[in-house]
Parts: structure tokens; C-alpha cells; sequence
């Protein structure tokens, strides 16, 4: 009788113990952006690029796939990269990995969220609103400043 | 004998000085630095261009196109915060974007897309006959990329060189710089060629 009273207090400290290391460590992906801006952009029906940092907090990685605009018609998601001094932009339509523990910075001349056929032009000083969608952490809405 | 060796001497401690007296651009120097190539077009106002009409002016030249929603806007918007550091002595300095992409960026555009950066910009179409030989000249690669439509709904984008071009005062082409060069670099440079 004893022996079972122990062993059940042993059973209870280890799912504690498990359930204690899983706050720590939540193992779904926790997405958070910082600094979300968008370039002015004068031309209706022409594009815009929008750029942030991406954090994942979570311990496992999750993957930025689409996006929606009331700011232009379609988004999506393109790299530029440099080989020789020449700058080439082409879309990622499988999206972009925000590693576990990670960060991903979508910037000029690198990964970044595309505005493709502007509703109206992009002023600075004026907010626009776009929704991302990760694969796992689902969507998430942000309000980001037009500014040069 | 001892006042030649002591001639000798002092030449020898003059001739790092005398190196020293050539400035160093921060970009990729032309030496020589030879005439500028033409590039004629027209401005977004309307008004004929020429690059040697800037003669006596500092000239920076861009060529990209306003479909461009990064590398364009993001070297414009730092010829603009060039202009700011500049202060006065911005009106003596010429930045020049030319269009790689004649067919969408029409005089009209232009004109809806520069002076968002700077009232004083130049945006200058070419027609496409032209714009080759002024690409040419200048060792610009510019070339139209169709995306596949499943995969963008932009229809195409320009690969395009992102250097930026530094023409002194006489309309000489001087230096050149990769993307991402800090402004405080070729503020450094053109203060330079301003003095």
C-alpha cells in the first residue's frame, strides 16, 4: 500500500514535470510581426511592397503562405536576389519558412510581400490593412504605415 | 653626395603625399573617368532631356522601373534623403531616373512616380530603340522575366542592374555604386565634386 502511494506521487511529480517543460517550450509555432511598412507606391492598378519582421517564439517552425489587401487586388509573396550586380524579383508561390526559435526579415532587396494591381496609389503617411496566413498559426491581421 | 641622398630622401617622403592628393570614390571608380554616355529621352513633365544639358551640375543616374516595389523606391527614397543632408547645395545636384521599362513607365507615369520622391527628380522615358544603345553604354542589363500566370498574377518584372552613377561637374562618369551603398558614402563623394 505504501509502495502504491509512493509510486503514484513519483507518476504525478513526472506529468508536472512534463507539463512544466511544455510552457517553457511550446512545441506549436507562436508567430508574432514587428515593424510592418509598405513603400509609397503613386500608380492605381501598379504594385507595392510591404516588409516586417517576422518572429516565431514557438518550437516548431511555421510558413508564411498567402495574404490578402483591400489595398490591391491580389498578394503575394516575391524574392529579389543579386547575382552580378542585377537585381531579379520572382514569386514564391510554396511561401516563406519562419524557422523555430527564428526570425524572418521580409525587406528591399530580399523577401517581401507583394501588392500586385493597387486598388488606389500608396500615400505615406496613410495605413493600409493586410492579412497574412501562416500555415499553422493561422491568420493574422496587421495595420501597416505607408512610409518612404 | 650627402645633399643628393637627402634629395632623394625627401622625394621619397613626398610620394605617398602626392598619391594621397586623388580622392577615392567610394564607389567603383572609372579611370579615366571619361564622358558620360548620351542618354536623351523625355522628362516626366514632358520637357525634352538630355544628360549634357546638366553640365555644370553633379548628376546621380538610376535606371529601373516604377513596377518595381523595392530596389526602385528604396534607392529613390535615398536620393531623397541625400537631397535633405545636402541642404542648399541640392540644387547643383541632378538625380536622374531613366525607365528600363518604356512600354509601362510613359512620360505620364513617370510623372506620377518621381515627384512623390522629389519635385526636382528627373524621370525619363526612352523610347526602346533608344534605351538599348544608352543600356549598352553603360553596361546595364535590363531584361523583361514573364512570370508563369499560376504562379503571379503581375504578368512580368524587369531583371535589372541597381547600380547608381555619379557624373561630376564636367559630365564626366566617375564612379559607380552597388545596391545598398550607404548614403553617407556618396554624400561624402559628392560633396566631393561639389567643392
Amino acid at each position: 500500500m505504501r509502495l502504491s502511494v509512493s509510486l503514484c506521487s513519483v507518476a504525478i511529480l513526472m506529468v508536472l514535470v512534463l507539463a512544466a517543460g511544455c510552457g517553457a517550450q511550446s512545441a506549436s509555432p507562436s508567430v508574432t510581426i514587428e515593424g510592418p511598412y509598405a513603400r509609397p507606391s503613386p500608380s492605381e492598378g501598379g504594385n507595392g511592397g510591404a516588409f516586417m519582421t517576422i518572429v516565431n517564439t514557438g518550437g516548431t517552425a511555421d510558413r508564411l503562405v498567402s495574404g490578402q489587401s483591400s489595398a490591391s487586388n491580389t498578394v503575394e509573396l516575391h524574392e529579389t536576389t543579386e547575382e552580378g550586380g542585377v537585381m531579379k524579383m520572382r514569386p514564391v508561390p510554396g511561401g516563406f519558412e519562419i524557422p523555430a526559435n527564428g526570425r524572418l526579415e521580409l525587406k528591399p532587396g530580399g523577401k517581401h510581400v507583394m501588392l500586385i494591381g493597387l486598388t488606389a496609389p500608396l500615400v505615406a503617411g496613410q495605413t493600409i490593412e493586410i492579412t497574412l496566413d501562416f500555415e499553422k498559426s493561422g491568420t493574422i491581421k496587421l495595420e501597416v504605415p505607408v512610409r518612404q | 653626395m650627402r645633399s643628393r641622398s637627402s634629395i632623394f630622401l625627401l622625394a621619397l617622403l613626398l610620394l605617398p603625399l602626392a598619391a594621397c592628393s586623388s580622392y577615392r570614390y567610394h564607389g567603383i571608380p572609372y579611370e579615366p573617368a571619361t564622358a558620360a554616355p548620351p542618354i536623351e529621352g523625355t522628362n516626366w513633365n514632358g520637357a525634352a532631356f538630355s544628360i549634357s544639358s546638366l553640365q555644370g551640375n553633379v548628376a546621380l543616374v538610376f535606371f529601373g522601373y516604377t513596377s518595381c516595389p523595392d530596389i526602385c523606391p528604396t534607392t529613390l527614397a535615398e536620393m531623397r534623403v541625400l537631397h535633405e543632408k545636402l541642404g542648399a547645395r541640392a540644387k547643383d545636384v541632378a538625380v536622374v531616373f531613366v525607365s528600363v521599362d518604356p512600354e509601362r513607365d510613359t512620360a505620364q507615369r513617370l510623372g506620377e512616380y518621381v515627384p512623390l520622391f522629389n519635385q526636382a527628380f528627373y524621370g525619363v522615358h526612352i523610347e526602346p530603340d533608344s534605351l538599348e544603345s544608352v543600356k549598352k553604354a553603360y553596361g546595364v542589363i535590363a531584361e523583361k522575366v514573364y512570370y508563369n500566370p499560376q504562379d503571379s498574377a503581375s504578368g512580368y518584372s524587369i531583371d535589372h542592374t541597381a547600380r547608381l552613377y555619379l557624373i561630376d561637374k564636367t559630365g564626366k562618369l566617375v564612379t559607380s555604386y552597388p545596391y545598398g551603398s550607404p548614403v553617407e558614402n556618396i554624400q561624402k563623394d559628392v560633396e566631393h565634386l561639389l567643392n
